[in-house]
């Protein structure tokens, strides 16, 4: 298979699974969940072996540019998901995880996806593990923030929507939110190695650094609420709302939005 | 953040007064309210300071839109365009360091009382908590004693200064450089022009149209008369980046990729025995066309990009290599390869792979940094990581497996 074909494959996989996780959402039939899972996992591994063979082709990690970060964005959120899958079943969030991947793949298409060759800065091995790391937290923090607005809904529904299902949202909140802090945390400190190695200034203030740190804050912010003032629910879905929307601004409102000279470019 | 107040103890007399006053401010410190105020006063300054021009970006941001000169000079009033360097931010990461100290001074206790996988969260947090103390203790160092500079250096040469922010400064060791080397990227040159740049004289109503080629020459002068050195204006493009960033501390522009995300031309012009070179984007046509730099010629430029298969892909820069010897006494005491991304330390001096000169292949320079504070700031950085694994890995686990086998913790 070539490349081109395995990217459609996924994306074809993820809208798939998209549609049938919403059939059984309003059909509730179990045998659409397990279509929506086994789809789900053929585009997590089509895109597994996408990235893979890119990396093989370019002889670097494929992270260094608008397209190849968000492919693998899709790829942490499905990623994610499907560990999450292992524990616990909330079909709202299986669509929801679904759609994520699949608009992902189709906006990266609407990039340039040739495989350029590096200019010497990018051409590190702390780039590969710093995209990875921050990416992996990403995918989790897209997740807690579906699952946030998954029990705003619930929550909205009141009685309606089943106990279990808001206490499981709840708990998905705060253990993605755990583990993205500790992969952003890895991400931003990598960052900075490598920044310190390759210019030897581990800190600058640049937009995409400074907007990294409000999202930490965000969800430092959201650890201390959670895990030491015990809140729950409602507002600790906000706060997972509220940080999601710092990592989107991160990630892309900075490359498009306060660029101007300064554009880190695609990171 | 603590969640006990554990002074309860009332001191007594005027120094049990002022022990008292001690202990209550402690406790303000430390507080839930206070973290969380500091905390979020901290993400809106951040966020004011990506979000408004700082430092010299102000100037760039004027020579665009020129009608805010006063709004600029109120922000600067204010401390708003040097975010990260004005008092108030300083004073926000006082605030923030001594909330941390506090808190974590208060919970020193709590790692002894708790037991079994919250002991090992607290101790987890602590170490967090101390270490993000170990990374600012380690950045203030750097301000107070840190350095960083400039040495240029051509083949053969040695050096013992580099330009510091403050002039030259001596370094405690000679840099001899062997060998410099600008290895470039074998792609397949790819055909078809980089765009076009249409030329504007608007006192004279001209207005011309080239097909961009590198190192090539024109000349525009006013219709109907006779071409002087005082009515020609001669333009030649130095560069062409295909995605222009301003990059690294040194804030050089240099291309970070082939794609045309920020095509821009770099271009001499050369009017009545002036010379100036600027920058003219394709996605900023306005730029740079008002304001300081622009007085020195009369034209307006228009870059219209080709897009991307124009780039010319063999032009691309693979890496830049010194051959560095550094000489002590007469004696040479180290010999390395300097590489972006591969610096080469010595005697508390660090020498980067920088910049280069694309008229002059023998030359280079070095980006030089004395940062005493880096050991600190990496020894925070692993304690960091082994806190939060702690708090977010090790004791849930634990937790976990003493519920599975029935412990009660
Ligand atoms: C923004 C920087 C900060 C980070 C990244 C951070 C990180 C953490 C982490 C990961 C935990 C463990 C949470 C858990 O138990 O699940 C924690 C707990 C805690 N933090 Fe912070 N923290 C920060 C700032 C602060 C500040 C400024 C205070 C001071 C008021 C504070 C006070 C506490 C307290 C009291 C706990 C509970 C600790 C315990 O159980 O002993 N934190 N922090």
């Amino acid at each position: 298979m070539t490349l081109t074909q395995l990217f459609n494959l996924a994306l074809a996989c993820y809208f798939a699974a998209l549609v049938s996780a919403v059939i059984q959402l309003f059909g509730k039939r179990r045998f659409f969940d397990v279509v929506a899972l086994v789809l789900l996992l053929g585009g997590f591994v089509a895109q597994t072996v996408y990235l893979g063979m890119r990396w093989a082709e370019a002889g670097r990690a494929p992270f260094s540019n608008m397209f190849e970060s968000l492919v693998l964005f899709a790829w942490t959120i499905a990623a994610v998901y499907l560990v999450l899958r292992i524990r616990v079943r909330v079909p709202w969030l299986g669509a929801a995880s679904a759609a994520f991947c699949a608009l992902a793949l189709a906006h990266a298409s609407s990039f340039e996806s040739a495989i350029n060759p590096l200019v010497p800065a990018l051409q590190s091995n702390w780039l590969s593990f710093h995209v990875m790391t921050c990416f992996l937290g990403y995918g989790a923090f897209a997740v807690a923030f579906l699952s946030g607005i998954g029990f705003l809904v619930a929550d909205r529904r009141g009685s309606a929507a089943a106990p279990e299902t808001r206490a499981a949202l709840e708990g998905i909140v705060s253990g993605t939110i755990s583990f993205g802090f500790l992969f952003l945390t890895l991400g931003i400190l990598t960052g900075a190695v490598w920044a310190n190695s390759a210019w030897g200034t581990y800190w600058s203030w640049d937009p995409k650094e400074t907007w990294s740190l409000v999202t930490w804050f965000i969800y430092a912010i959201f650890l201390h609420c959670r895990f030491v003032r015990g809140w729950r629910g409602q507002p600790a879905s906000w706060l997972a709302i509220l940080g999601f929307l710092s990592v989107l601004f991160t990630y892309y409102g900075v490359n498009f939005l306060l660029s101007g000279l300064h554009s880190y470019g695609s990171k | 953040m603590a969640t006990t107040t554990e002074n309860t103890s009332q001191g007594q007399g005027s120094a049990g007064g002022a022990q008292a006053g001690l202990r209550d401010l402690l406790a303000g410190l430390a507080s839930f309210r206070f973290a969380l105020t500091v905390v979020l006063l901290l993400a809106v300054a951040c966020i004011v300071g990506s979000v408004l021009p700082q430092g010299e970006q102000v100037d760039r941001y004027l020579a665009v839109n020129p009608g805010a000169q006063g709004r600029m000079q109120v922000l600067a009033v204010l401390g708003l365009t040097h975010v990260f360097s004005s008092w108030w931010f300083v004073g926000l990461l006082v605030a923030f360091a001594a909330s941390l100290l506090a808190c974590t001074a208060r919970r020193f206790g709590a790692i002894r009382r708790a037991t079994g996988p919250a002991r090992l969260r607290v101790l987890g947090s602590f170490v967090t908590h101390v270490s993000i103390l170990l990374v600012l203790l380690g950045g203030v160092m750097r301000v107070l004693w840190g350095e960083k500079g400039v040495l240029g250096i051509r083949e053969h040469q040695l050096v013992s200064q580099y330009e510091g922010p403050k002039g030259l400064r001596p370094l405690p060791f000679s840099v001899h450089l062997q060998k410099f080397e600008i290895e470039m990227h074998t792609a397949p040159v790819v055909a078809g022009t980089i765009g076009t740049l249409l030329v504007e004289w608007p006192e004279q109503a001209l207005r011309r149209e080239f097909p961009v080629a590198l190192h090539q020459t024109w000349e525009v002068a006013p219709a109907g008369e006779v071409a002087t050195t005082g009515n020609t204006c001669r333009i030649q493009v130095l560069r062409y980046l295909p995605d222009l960033v301003v990059g690294g501390a040194v804030q050089e522009a240099v291309s970070r990729s082939d794609e045309p995300n920020n095509p821009a031309l770099q271009l001499q012009v050369v009017v009545g025995g002036t010379t100036s070179t600027n920058w003219v984007f394709a996605r900023f046509p306005d730029f740079g066309a008002h304001g300081a730099g622009a007085a020195a010629h009369p034209l307006r430029f228009r870059f219209v990009s080709a897009g991307a298969s124009a780039a010319p892909r063999s032009r691309q820069i693979k890496a830049f290599t010194s051959t560095l010897q550094l000489v002590e006494g007469g004696v040479v005491v180290r010999e390395a390869v300097v590489r972006v991304n591969a610096p080469l330390s010595y005697r508390g001096y660090t020498l980067y792979q920088s910049g280069y000169n694309p008229q002059d292949p023998a030359w280079t320079s070095l980006q030089v940094v004395r940062d005493p504070g880096v050991v600190l700031v990496l020894t925070g950085f692993v304690l960091m990581l082994v806190g939060l694994t702690v708090v977010f890995c090790v004791s849930p686990g634990m937790a976990s497996r003493a519920q599975g086998t029935g412990l009660k913790t």
